[in-house]
């Protein structure tokens, strides 16, 4: 077991690395975004190699917490990345239907 | 061999897999040109290692309470990569972060401008969405 | 027009009153997979936190007029596995490949379920099937438009439409609603979804032996 934690670790440690050049190359914030999502994920993902190596399920409620962190950043950098993204698509068709549209009441 | 011992050895398989597919996905995140690419790879390879890490560490700890709780870590994963990427690649659509010259076809960018045209044609005012 | 048929209809239906049901049936069933076990004091109090969430943060209506259909569902869960496998070695060995990235494309694909329950699901499942990703969604005309990793040419595009109609086709055989599996099987004996009589055709439609007016696929630099 401790060779399979050895080269998991290695694995995971490179990723997160190759992820953090992403994460200071960006360009934009959103490619910024995805790195950080993949950090996270190799951060749950080297926490559940060691407690399988130390054979522990102490740091199992983490990985919950952490699992929907990720998704809530994500959601709200997307959301509030600028530009006009809460908008629905201009409607389209032979004339303007304002029920069609998704505010609609 | 006993059934521990074939527990341990399927969930080192699974953890070093899905440690792979985490390398994979990050060398993706390096390599590839654009955002939209990008978050192909930070989707499909992540979701499915992270996946095969948390089934190698149930298969490792075989205790009921944590098999439900790594149960919802899996549920989760699913249930919001899949919006968090979507989420992700909309915001860089509607920011005009995409490279459009890496696109074949792009009937989206098609559908817009004939919608906007659309507009005008019938409002020659300020153009919206400018 | 549809929409609004559709909206009076979907505050009638059966389902949107049962949504906060099964949210809370949902929740409960999160709060004992959290704490690992069952017992009267955990039913209580996750009783009461899951009263709570629901009256806090009511959800907007949706008709859920679907009927589970255990075999397709089945088969729906085991393609949906082998497609999470496929895309994964997929995409992996896109990354480790020498030379550059293959081109992509952005492709809009009509689905044939009015729904916006099988809406989400379709979008949800295109994510992690092989190649796609999905960009936006026009609710009004149930349209996906889907970022394709690894296009080269017209005939791959079509290619990955009919993909997802596949995919749309088994989630509809699954959990569809019985208006759902007859606009699939109209469309299924007519190999395409039907364009509805107040849309313009979508990009798809438009013949190769009109005029000059239909959008090439390099000219329409902005």
């Amino acid at each position: 077991m401790t060779v399979v934690t050895l080269i998991s670790g290695g694995m995971l440690a490179a990723a997160a690395l190759l992820s953090l050049v992403r994460l200071l190359r960006g360009p934009g914030v959103l490619d910024r975004m995805v790195a950080v999502d993949v950090i996270l994920s190799c951060l749950i993902a080297g926490i559940a190699v060691e407690a399988a190596y130390s054979r522990h399920g102490t740091t199992v409620p983490v990985l919950v917490v952490l699992a929907l962190l990720g998704f809530v950043g994500s959601v709200a950098v997307a959301r509030f990345s600028g530009g006009d993204t809460d908008a629905p698509l201009p409607p389209h068709g032979p004339e303007p239907d304002p029920s069609r549209r998704r505010d609609a009441p | 061999m006993s059934g521990d011992e074939v527990a341990d050895v399927l969930a080192a398989i699974c953890l070093i897999t899905g440690s792979a597919l985490s390398l994979a996905a990050a060398i993706g995140i390096v390599r590839f040109p654009d955002l939209l690419t990008r978050l192909h790879a930070a989707s499909k390879p992540q979701a499915l290692g992270l996946l095969l890490v948390i089934i190698g560490l149930g298969l490792r700890l075989r205790t009921g309470i944590d098999a439900t709780s790594l149960l919802l870590v899996g549920v989760f994963q699913l249930l919001t990569v899949p919006v968090g990427a979507h989420m992700v690649g909309r915001a860089a659509y509607r920011n005009r972060q995409v490279h459009r010259e890496l696109l074949v076809v792009d009937e989206l960018t098609e559908r817009l401008e004939e919608a906007r045209a659309e507009a005008a044609e019938r409002d020659p005012g300020p153009p919206p969405g400018a | 027009m549809r929409r609004l048929e559709h909206d009076t209809l979907r505050a009638r239906s059966r389902g949107a009153r049962l949504l906060p049901q099964i949210t809370a049936l949902w929740l409960l069933a999160v709060w004992f997979l959290l704490w690992g076990k069952v017992s009267p004091g955990l039913a209580a109090s996750g009783i009461v936190v899951t009263f709570l969430v629901v009256r806090a943060f009511p959800l907007e209506p949706l008709p859920l007029d679907g009927r589970l259909s255990p075999l397709p569902a089945l088969w729906l869960a085991l393609h949906f596995g082998w497609d999470l496998v496929r895309a994964s070695t997929q995409v992996s060995w896109l990354t480790i490949r020498p030379g550059a990235p293959p081109p992509s494309a952005v492709i809009a694909v009509r689905l044939r379920t009015r729904s916006d329950l099988l809406l989400t699901l379709t979008a949800e499942c295109v994510v992690l099937v092989p190649g796609s990703l999905v960009v936006e969604i026009d609710r009004t005309e149930t349209t996906l438009y889907i970022h394709v990793f690894g296009i080269h040419d017209t005939d791959e595009v079509e290619r990955e439409r009919r993909s997802v109609w596949a995919l749309e086709a088994r989630l509809i055989r699954a959990f569809g609603s019985p208006e759902d599996r007859a606009l699939l099987d109209a469309a299924e004996a007519g190999d395409g979804p039907p364009a509805p009589p107040d849309a313009v055709p979508g990009p798809a439609d438009v013949a190769p032996a009109t005029d000059g007016a239909a959008p090439s696929e390099e000219g329409d630099a902005r």
